[in-house]
């Protein structure tokens, strides 16, 4: 089972991991949804429609979603699916389950607190969890670009209490 | 109708004679209606997104089809039945987890 999580402008580093995914792999792409951009999942799904439909023939209906800036949904919705996954093709022998995220830092996130749960969870089974990963070898990005943009800050709390108990009252 | 046969009825309308120029742009199209546009649920019996795109279409003058055809690829918005689905889902656990006693919470212990 192949969970790529879908990013802008990561076709070329998508490929490199593509190569190593066997053929007969089920493959669940990622999109995000809800996201500020509306139109953002289905453009991504036309940037990668060569390599993960046209090619692989994977299903549309393996798509799901994940929320863009909310990691924790992104934890729940992805551990969920391998879970269910794993339970799933136990019955005709099992499967190994691969990750590859390729989407902003917020899912990345929350698919590295799914994934390292996962691992806890595959302790009684024969696989656990891959993160195959292409690092890009440089960055392209032009001083306008640079200048333009906008970046949002988030701040995760993962563990512990946001506050005392005694301030709230 | 099949989709090769949309697929040629949109080709007509829009012009298209080279098969690079049809390669360029059905395939999208195919892909979006595979994936959401066909969930339309006001198509009439048997039509689809491909046929129905190019019966809009025609109704243009022939100079602005392609401007028409643009402002679908590049600027329709279509919230599908699944992406409505997974929203609902999404706030009716947010909204649980800001009251546990109306279902299960909605954040998982990480370990």
């Amino acid at each position: 089972m192949w969970f790529p999580i879908l990013g802008e402008n990561r076709l070329a580093q998508i490929k490199k991991v593509e190569e190593e995914i066997p053929a007969w792999a089920e493959i669940c792409p990622i999109l995000p949804h809800p996201s500020r951009n509306p139109r953002r999942g289905d453009e991504l799904l036309v940037e990668y429609d060569s390599i993960l439909f046209a090619r692989r023939e994977t299903p549309i209906s393996n798509i799901f979603y994940v929320n863009e800036s909310h990691p924790f949904e992104a934890y729940r919705q992805l551990l969920e699916a391998m879970l269910r996954f794993r339970k799933t093709m136990g019955v005709i022998g099992g499967c190994r389950l691969v990750v590859t995220p390729l989407a902003s830092k917020l899912i990345t996130v929350g698919s590295a607190l799914a994934c390292f749960e996962m691992k806890l969870e595959s302790s009684d089974y024969r696989s656990s969890v891959a993160i195959p990963y292409a690092e890009p070898k440089r960055y392209e990005a032009s001083v306008e670009t640079m200048m333009a943009s906008r970046p949002v800050i988030s701040a995760l709390l993962l563990t512990g209490d946001a506050y005392l108990e005694e301030n709230l009252s | 109708m099949k989709d090769i046969n949309a697929q040629e009825l949109l080709a007509q309308v829009m012009g298209w004679k080279e098969q690079d120029v049809v390669q360029e742009h059905v395939p999208t199209l195919q892909l979006l209606a595979d994936y959401k546009y066909n969930q339309y649920q006001r198509y009439g019996p048997g039509k689809r997104f491909v046929e129905s795109l190019a019966l809009w279409l025609d109704q243009f003058e022939s100079a602005d089809r392609a401007h028409a055809l643009e402002l679908v690829q590049k600027r329709l918005i279509f919230i599908s039945e699944q992406e409505i689905s997974h929203l609902v889902t999404f706030y009716n656990q947010r909204r649980s987890a800001k009251n546990p006693s109306c279902g299960f919470p909605f954040w998982g212990k990480i370990a």
